[in-house]
This record gives structure tokens, sequence and C-alpha cells, in this order.
């Protein structure tokens, strides 16, 4: 059912791209009429088919983005944006084995994909596995060193393990001195480091003064 | 572990939004990355973000993160952060090196002090103008670790190395003011 909906979608979209388009005089086709018209009668690309599904990601309605997904999947196995955008719907709707098992299915295709490499770390960390994760973060920022994610997303994990002077170094390299103080003291807070955190917030509080 | 499931989930969520999840609409291709070219003796320089370069020359310290599990061997990420150090000791004819220690065993410690060592050297650096230690990226002044001096003990002829300007507690700089990725 949600396929068919999928399809009268896609074949809407195609219908008004059509009826927008000024009626040419018969005989008169131009070349981008006959290549629309061409485009028209094949099937939807896995890239049609992925931002069709971040669409209606966007619209909340993931029941109906999943199967675009899927079938992008089916598609073009090697369509990562497809991979990533599907795990992390399995993660909004709190199913992360089944993104996970996605992810799993995305890095057997393409094992240096940081998105997903990351996505697996964050996977991880929801489920506890704090260690394991930030040794995924860590080789995203690695394989994408100039993301600032993955290294806050280290920085994370790692302040989540205690290791406060590490996830404080990582904070250092990508914001203010002011925010990074600020994420720890976050951190702290949630290891229920109380003492901790309220030096690293005065800290924080006196970096963010005007000089 | 102190810290509740939810309050990490929450966190992570947070955080997922902004770091993975929005990198994925823009860093995603539908080819492959290809596997970068990282040996132990062909350490690649791709870090071309200005903040993140200086930053880490700021810091100029390796930490247990950068490093494999509980191995000698750099991860991705160090050979990446090494790389940039590398480069900033050719450029300046050597430099500090600070190797923080951590909790792992003297043993190997001293193992991934060596491995570090042969990475720098195999990089054309002058060993003996590279002055390794553990200590905080801070610098000067935050004494109390146990310094390594696992390089030639010949400093005293090679010129001074700048004197760190510190990105430690007090963040004095190197961070750039770029917002994170959270």
């Amino acid at each position: 059912m949600k396929q068919v909906w999928l399809w009268t979608m896609l074949m809407l979209m195609a219908a008004g791209g059509c009826a927008s388009t000024p009626a040419a005089p018969q005989g008169h086709l131009t070349a981008g009429d006959e290549e629309f018209a061409a485009g028209a009668k094949r099937p939807p690309t896995a890239k049609t088919l992925y931002a069709l599904a971040q669409i209606l990601a966007t619209q909340g309605r993931d029941a109906e983005a999943e199967p675009a997904l899927n079938r992008a999947i089916a598609i073009d196995a090697g369509f990562m944006p497809a991979y990533c955008a599907l795990a992390e719907l399995h993660m909004r709707q709190r199913r992360i084995d089944k993104a996970m098992q996605v992810i799993q299915a995305g890095l057997k295709k393409s094992p240096v994909e940081h998105v997903l490499i990351n996505d697996l770390g964050m996977c991880q960390l929801i489920n506890g596995n704090t260690e394991a994760s930030a040794a995924q973060f860590a080789r995203a920022a690695g394989l994408a060193p100039d993301d600032h994610a993955y290294r806050a997303n280290l920085a994370m994990a790692l302040g989540m393990l205690g290791r406060y002077d590490e996830a404080l170094t990582l904070y250092l390299q990508i914001m203010t001195p002011s925010d990074a103080h600020y994420n720890l003291a976050v951190l702290c807070e949630t290891r229920h480091d109380y003492v901790r955190a309220g030096g690293e917030f005065d800290i924080a509080k006196e970096l963010s003064k005007p000089k | 572990m102190k810290f509740t499931l939810f309050s990490a989930a929450l966190l992570a969520g947070a955080l997922a939004i902004l770091g993975g999840l929005a990198g994925c609409a823009s860093s995603h291709s539908q080819a492959a990355v290809p596997e970068p070219q990282l040996t132990d003796m062909g350490i690649v320089d791709s870090i071309n973000d200005s903040g993140i370069r200086a930053a880490i020359i700021t810091q100029h310290t390796l930490y247990g993160y950068h490093f494999a599990g509980d191995s000698r061997e750099l991860n991705e990420l160090g050979q990446r952060d090494l790389a940039v150090l590398i480069s900033h000791f050719k450029g300046q004819g050597g430099g500090d090196l600070s190797i923080r220690r951590g909790e792992i065993s003297e043993s190997l410690y001293a193992s991934r002090v060596e491995k570090i060592k042969e990475a720098i050297k195999a990089a054309g650096v002058d060993l003996a103008a590279v002055r390794i230690a553990d200590v905080s990226p801070g610098g000067a002044g935050m004494a109390g670790d146990d310094v390594v001096r696992a390089v030639k003990q010949s400093t005293s002829n090679q010129p001074a190395p700048a004197a760190p300007s510190g990105a430690g507690d007090k963040g004095a700089s190197g961070s750039g003011s770029k917002g994170g990725g959270q």
C-alpha cells in the first residue's frame, strides 16, 4: 500500500512536470523536450527515491520514507546516502538494532564511509557501549579529519568515559574555549560529577566575559 | 558508569542531529570514499581546516584516543594529527611533542613512544630536534608528569623550540572561532 502511494506520488510529480511545460507545436520538439519525455518513461533512480524519502522524512512521514529507502538500496546497493538515511530513520524510531544492521550492510559495500561509521558509533553509544563508540568516532574523524562533528562526537564519548582532558582537547580544536568548557561541564553533569561540572561551568563563564 | 542511559541517549541524539546526521547530506557521495593511504612510514597530512591544524600544533599532544585500542599503533586520527605535527616540525626544524601515558602500562607506553619516534624519523625529521615528553598540552608550568626524554639528549645544541602557547585548561588559543560539531 505504501509502495503504491510512493509510486503514485512519483507519477504525480512527473505528471506535474509535464503539465507545467508549455506545449510545443507538434513537430517542433526541442532537445530538452525529448530528453524530458525520455526521462518520464524511466523508472525512478536510487537518487530520486532518496530525495523523495528525505522530503517525507522532513515531513515526519518516516513510515512512507522507509520503503522508498529500501527500494533505493535495492536499485543501487552502492548508494551510500540511502543506507545512512535508513539507519537514521531507524534510530529516530528507536530501532537501534535495525539501524545497526543497515549500517553494517552499508559498510560491507563501503568500509570507509565515515558517515556510516559515525552513525555506528552513535548506535553503540545509545546502547551503552561508549568505549566502542569512541573507537568508531575516532575512525570517522580519521577518515574525514576536517569534519568537526566527528571530533565533537569523539569528545563526547571520551567525556562520558571520564576522560575529560582528552575530551576538552578535542573540543578546543573545533570551538571557542568557553564553549569547550561548557560542553565538558555538561558531560561532567551527565556523569553526576557535579564538582568538576561546576568548575567547568565557572571557567566557561569566565572565558565568555568580554575582555 | 554513573550516567544514565536516558541522558546519554539524549545527549547522543542531540549531537547526532547536528553532527552525524547533518554530515550525511553534505558528506556522502555515490562512490565509496577512497581508502586513505595510511601506512606507518607514509603518513599523509590531509587536514586542511586551519583551525584544527592550529589547535593540533598548539596542543602538540597525542592521547590515548590517537591509538588503536590498547596497541602501540596509531589509528587513522592519530596518523592524521601526527602528520600535522610532523609538517610543523619540518617547517620549524623541530619542536615539542607530548605523548600522554594515561593509565596504560609502562612497557606499552614505551612501545608507543618508540613507534612515534620511528614515524617521525621516517618522515625525515631530525629526532634530536624533537623533544618528546608526557606533559599536559598546557606545556610549561604544568609539571608533575613523568618526563620521558625519549630522544637524543642533544637538544642543548638545538635551537630552543617555541614555548607552547597553551590550549590547556584555560583554553588560551588554538580553537579559532568556529563552532563545533554539536
